[in-house]
């Protein structure tokens, strides 16, 4: 019970950054890439283990980042170009041109590696469908359909665009992953919330997505607004939500209500009848202050109070690698420290 | 139709080219000098202005490519700062929230860097908030939000006329997107009545609605996003001060020119007609929002 586990993304090393870019810019091939790759993956493997945690990936150090990383192996989708996220903070977006088909599956080689590396239970985070195309521009889908009616338009073409990611990349590669010994998968959905009128497309999506998978399936959506997620709940096939709460906490000490702001969501949760394992975010993954495992121990008690602790994983709000390393791994065990304390006091 | 009965124009924040995002990183980073990032700056700004003198278009406007999101500029007055990072509407963009501590105190020495105008002459429009977008997206610690905001964009807008801003764009999404009532957009718009003929009502994210007919009869003119909306929908404005924002600034999909003149046409006839970017080129990369404003250029007749 309280299975601790870590949600996606660490900081690359430096070197693996550096050797990230001359890949991208072609100055290097993939090959003298790999084992750059596989000395970050392994340590960071050996962090998480280090750390304590029950179920361990490897930081995506096999991936560039969550989007690119995919649509790299997606043919009909082709990279547009830098679009401004914030400031001068740039993601390269890609557009969709024809019906997007699976050169190969980009996660294999990442699961094999890690499954040989790792001495616990292996979870594997694939970005789910409707982020992608959400994050991507809609080309294909939405050629030649005219001006008289927009919003029907553009809803259709994203339905479309969004299953077919679904139904022709993301299935086969989890019905794959599904034949290892891969302990989870979790599906990565961040955008999920993001157009409150599209919820039947992020549902339709996933459940395409899981269809033939004979793996549990966990959903992570995060710094979302969660009221618009909690009607379509039982419609997705999953049997967890990884959630963001964190985030939005006090750091004061204690079990009460007024002592956790940021999980006021569980009552809501439970209201509506839950009944699915949570992954309760428990460190703030955008500051370097480091929650002590008291803090932490109160957070899951709350928590308890709502769900029992066979339902509940315990991990950060989202992937880590906006912070240090060294940072990231303090955290991660402060983490481990209180769900020990949890698991003595029950 | 006769091709000038086309006005088109750009509105709205221009992307950066890669190579001014690579050299501000550069800068941020201390490897290049202030001075080799200003020029670099500028060049920007005489290219994007050049293209759009070269494309015919109705209205030059400031690229405002300095600009790290609408509000930010304004956040340097006095009474003023830049908030929490928060996402804008349903896009993976964020900008930072203003927050008002006091009631601001307009600067001139703030604004002129941002402001294209005072070194190049032949810009004349420009984008900003607009009051809606203001009450709605600020946080106000203890200072009177209608009579800040009144305050703010009576001098801002005045400024803007005053340097020579022929067109000043208020951008308003929350209008269209969320709704408001009459009386109280009435309020926001009272002191901005002076200079309706400078103003356009920038709308996006949303269908149009009442508040909209009644700053059209107030004299404002105002765009409307035809990403959210269709000719059936603009049924009920009367013709005239309707801008129709129909170049998709969110979609690489390019438009074919001939396809729009031809459903111009069909819809409104020998009537004069505007046209525009329904969102600001911002949200797409720099390759694509040159093509969208060829588009716009042919549309036009340029």
């Amino acid at each position: 019970m309280l299975y601790t586990q870590e949600i996606g993304s660490i900081k690359k090393p430096r070197y693996l950054i550096d050797m990230y870019k001359l890949f991208l810019n072609g100055q290097v091939d993939y090959e003298f890439l790999r084992p750059y790759i596989e000395a970050a993956s392994l340590d960071t493997i050996r962090m998480l283990e280090g750390a304590g945690l029950d179920i361990v990936y490897d930081g995506e150090m096999h991936r560039w980042e969550m989007y690119y990383h995919p649509i790299t192996f997606i043919d009909g989708i082709e990279v547009a170009g830098y679009v401004r996220v914030w400031d001068n903070f740039y993601f390269l977006k890609g557009r969709v041109v024809k019906r997007p088909r699976l050169i190969k599956n980009y996660h294999l080689d990442e699961a094999l590696f890690i499954l040989r590396q790792a001495n616990k239970k292996v979870k594997i985070p694939v970005t789910g469908p409707y982020t992608l195309a959400d994050w991507t521009f809609n080309e294909y889908y939405r050629l030649n359909k005219g001006y008289e009616d927009p919003v029907k338009v553009d809803y259709e073409a994203k339905y479309e665009f969004s299953l077919d990611l679904a139904r022709n990349i993301i299935n086969p590669i989890l019905k794959e992953l599904s034949k290892l010994d891969i302990f989870r998968i979790q599906i990565d959905e961040p955008a999920a919330t993001t157009h409150p009128n599209e919820m039947d497309i992020v549902v339709d999506a996933f459940n395409k997505s899981v269809e033939g998978v004979e793996k549990d399936v966990s959903i992570h959506i995060c710094y979302s607004d969660y009221s618009v997620l909690i009607p379509y709940l039982d419609r997705f096939k999953t049997v967890q939500y990884t959630l963001e709460f964190a985030n939005r906490d006090s750091w004061g000490l204690g079990v009460d209500d007024e002592s956790r702001p940021g999980y006021t969501l569980l009552r809501e949760l439970v209201d509506y009848g839950y009944d699915f394992e949570l992954g309760l975010g428990v460190i703030d993954v955008h500051t370097d202050k480091i929650e002590p495992p008291e803090l932490i121990r109160d957070r899951i008690l709350y928590a308890l109070k709502f769900l029992p602790p066979e339902k509940i994983y315990i991990n950060p709000d989202c992937g880590l690698r906006t912070r240090s390393r060294d940072v990231a791994y303090v955290k991660l065990r402060n983490m481990v420290r209180a769900v020990e304390m949890v698991r003595q006091i029950l | 139709m006769l091709i000038d009965m086309v006005k088109s124009f750009v509105v709205g924040i221009f992307p950066r080219s890669p190579k001014l995002i690579n050299i501000w990183k550069a800068y941020e980073r201390g490897e290049v000098t202030e001075e080799e990032f200003k020029d670099s700056y500028l060049e920007h700004i005489k290219n994007v202005v050049d293209i759009y003198i070269e494309g015919s278009l109705d209205v030059i406007h400031d690229p405002q490519s300095n600009w790290h999101d609408h509000f930010r500029p304004f956040t340097y007055f006095e009474g003023l700062e830049a908030g929490p990072l928060t996402r804008f509407y349903e896009n993976n963009t964020f900008y930072r929230r203003p927050i008002f501590r006091e009631i601001p105190k307009f600067s001139e020495a703030v604004l002129k860097d941002f402001l294209s105008k005072l070194f190049d002459s032949r810009v004349d429009g420009i984008s900003i908030p607009g009051p809606h977008m203001w009450i709605t997206h600020s946080i106000f610690k203890g200072v009177d939000k209608l009579r800040s905001i009144e305050i703010l964009l009576e001098e801002v807008v005045r400024y803007l006329v005053d340097i020579g801003y022929r067109w000043v764009f208020l951008h308003e999404p929350s209008l269209v997107y969320y709704g408001d009532e009459v009386s109280r957009v009435e309020k926001l718009y009272k002191g901005l009545m002076d200079y309706r003929d400078n103003i356009v009502v920038y709308t996006y994210f949303g269908k149009v609605n009442d508040v909209l007919n009644y700053l059209g009869s107030l004299g404002f003119k105002f765009s409307v996003d035809m990403r959210w909306n269709s000719i059936r929908d603009l049924s009920s404005f009367s013709k005239g001060p309707v801008i129709l924002g129909i170049i998709d600034g969110q979609n690489t999909l390019l438009e074919d020119p001939e396809d729009i003149k031809r459903f111009l046409v069909d819809k409104f006839g020998d009537d004069e007609i505007w046209i525009c970017n329904n969102v600001d080129l911002d949200f797409l990369p720099y390759d694509y929002a040159l093509k969208k404003v060829w588009i716009l250029s042919r549309i036009g007749g340029g």
